[in-house]
């Protein structure tokens, strides 16, 4: 027997009818179930507890399904299952590649309730087998990360990839310690989310670990979205520091070789790299070029972005 | 009568389960306008925001949940902003319930609240207190408090007021109806939703200096800026004169009686500005 606390949550948004009402009466056995009725509701409490999956009903109002999408893209909301149930002749409407890639499974409303059971539990276990995402930042990591960067090579648009640090973030760890360090990251990763997917939908994003972070975005919005990023890095920096380190302007730490030393506070580099068809054969030689352009970045005091201006 | 302790918990308990709190209708009608307006940058929806202590506690609320990752650090709408995006903002906009019914008098806590935002940036500035913006924060959400009695608590709200009428003061009113003061009640809210401890703490102590321990200089900035605007008379709370007013205040912030006359000085133009969007707001409210 296990007990409520480990069962896992399960939103549904469905109608108040058969076969739901069966569904729910097996489900509830093995998940903890909370039903919505008002997409208000549903929305809220997305925002504020997310569950670890929900069931959908597509006839529903298409405008929350469309916010349902936007929040589990715009926060990462990797480990939230959406299922989807639908009609048998809805099943065509399912073309659009931008809702596929965004939900988890589909159930047709002519299964049995043991069957959506078996499907639910599958979906939720594939999702902690075979996902690449950091588990930090629920951002992709670097098998997409990868394949991102080869489809950018053959891009018939001009694009720049970004490479994004931290700087000092090492004396950072040592002062404040490993899970204010992770709250930095998390922040940081968040800062570009937001950035990008405001500028444009025709981006990646990856988190390759640590404080590391590469973006994709077309090469015309490249440097404006840096700026941007950095600004509000700044902006934020302060909620992270504490008051006499704010006061002093930078942070007393040991060295690598041990020795007390004034170390500038924390700023963020972003390396951009501009791709366009040709240019480049392989991924590696890409990296090859970002390696470059950071060593140039990182040489100029506080935060900045460099781009690499050779063809 | 209910015993006050009782009540007390039961206050509590009741704060623990609220999911959120209903915004001004006009609010987010504006709100919603300057989102959909691809010209609208960040700062003046931001601007917008800081003017309604309900959203402003939604915004501080999801930016600051633990699942997110940054709780209890985010402490300005402008920050929350940069983190959560235009997108998500929105989302959360849609999901705002609207006050059903508001008596106009209850609207005067609002013109209160950006009035009282507004003076403690003056005194965080003028005093150098760091950040102002989040001192300003601190103002606005001052008597978020009230907002839960007016909505969870309707009735007692009506009883506190009577009270007041027959001649008791707002506090020892509150006191004898719930067991315990706005000025908790709203801290306890922003306790249960991860809000910074500074802006908590300031709250908290907003009427009682001795409430205030790590902060001690913003709790006096905020209990000297509520007095301030009490006496200017902007907006309107249940203290028909002025609160209590503890004289440490001024020894803590170091400030000098003449000052408060440079402090109305650079208030007045700024309460100006404020009361053309209060003017409108009470105007669409009615």
């Amino acid at each position: 027997m296990r007990s409520k606390k480990e069962k896992k949550e399960i939103f549904l948004f469905l109608p108040r009818k058969k076969p739901f009402t069966d569904w729910s009466k097996l489900l509830k056995n093995d998940f903890k179930l909370k039903h919505f009725y008002k997409s208000k509701d549903l929305l809220s409490a997305l925002l504020f507890s997310p569950p670890q999956a929900i069931l959908y009903y597509f006839n529903r109002n298409r405008t929350v399904f469309e916010n349902l999408l936007q929040l589990k893209h715009n926060f990462n909301l990797v480990s939230l299952a959406i299922i989807l149930v639908l009609e048998e002749e809805d099943l065509e409407k399912l073309s659009d590649d931008r809702i596929l890639s965004l939900i988890d499974d589909i159930i047709l409303t002519s299964s049995t309730p043991l069957e959506l059971k078996i499907r639910l539990s599958l979906c939720l276990h594939r999702l902690t087998r075979i996902s690449d995402n950091n588990p930090l930042t629920g951002l992709p990591g670097n098998v997409s990360i990868e394949l991102a960067i080869k489809k950018a090579l053959e891009s018939e648009v001009p694009l720049a990839i970004g490479y994004v640090d931290l700087d000092n973030f090492k004396a950072y760890n040592d002062i404040y310690g490993f899970s204010a360090g992770d709250e930095v990251i998390k922040n940081l990763a968040r800062i570009l989310q937001t950035t990008i997917l405001e500028k444009t939908t025709n981006a990646f994003l990856g988190h390759i670990g640590g404080d590391d972070f590469v973006f994709i975005v077309p090469l015309s919005m490249a440097e404006e979205i840096s700026k941007e990023v950095i600004q509000k890095f700044n902006a934020l920096l302060p909620a992270f520091l504490n008051e006499e380190d704010l006061k002093r302007g930078y942070f007393i730490a040991k060295d690598r070789q041990g020795v007390l030393r004034e170390i500038p506070l924390l700023s963020v580099s972003i390396a951009l790299v501009p791709i366009t068809k040709g240019k480049f054969k392989h991924p590696g030689e890409v990296a090859a070029r970002a390696a470059q352009v950071k060593s140039v970045v990182k040489k100029i005091p506080g935060s900045n972005y460099f781009i690499d201006r050779r063809a | 009568m209910a015993d006050p302790s009782e009540k007390r918990k039961e206050v509590k308990k009741k704060i623990r389960k609220l999911e959120g709190l209903p915004a001004l209708p006009p609010i987010i009608q504006k709100l919603n306008a300057l989102i959909e307006d691809e010209r609208s940058s960040l700062t003046q929806i931001a601007d917008l925001i800081e003017k309604d202590q309900v959203i402003t506690t939604k915004v501080l609320r999801l930016a600051n949940s633990a699942f997110y990752g940054f709780p209890r650090k985010v402490s300005t709408v402008q920050q929350a902003m940069m983190l959560l995006g235009i997108n998500v903002l929105k989302i959360l906009i849609m999901t705002s319930s609207i006050f059903e019914i508001i008596s106009k008098e209850d609207v005067g806590l609002w013109e209160h609240s950006v009035g009282v935002a507004a003076c403690a940036k003056i005194l965080a500035e003028m005093k150098e207190v760091s950040d102002p913006q989040e001192i300003a924060t601190a103002g606005l959400l001052h008597d978020l408090g009230k907002v839960v009695q007016m909505i969870a608590f309707k009735e007692d709200y009506e009883e506190v007021k009577r009270k007041v009428e027959d001649g008791l003061s707002p506090l020892q009113a509150e006191l004898e109806v719930f067991g315990i003061d706005h000025a908790e009640m709203g801290a306890f809210l922003m306790m249960q939703w991860n809000l910074p401890e500074r802006l908590i703490e300031m709250v908290n102590s907003h009427h009682d200096l001795s409430r205030s321990k790590k902060y001690r200089k913003e709790s006096a900035l905020l209990h000297l800026a509520d007095l301030l605007v009490h006496a200017r008379g902007y907006g309107e709370t249940t203290y028909v004169g002025l609160p209590p007013f503890d004289p440490k205040a001024l020894t803590i912030l170091k400030v000098d009686p003449s000052e408060i006359k440079e402090i109305y000085l650079k208030l007045e133009p700024r309460l100006y500005e404020l009361k053309f969007f209060t003017e409108e707001l009470k105007r669409e409210m009615t």
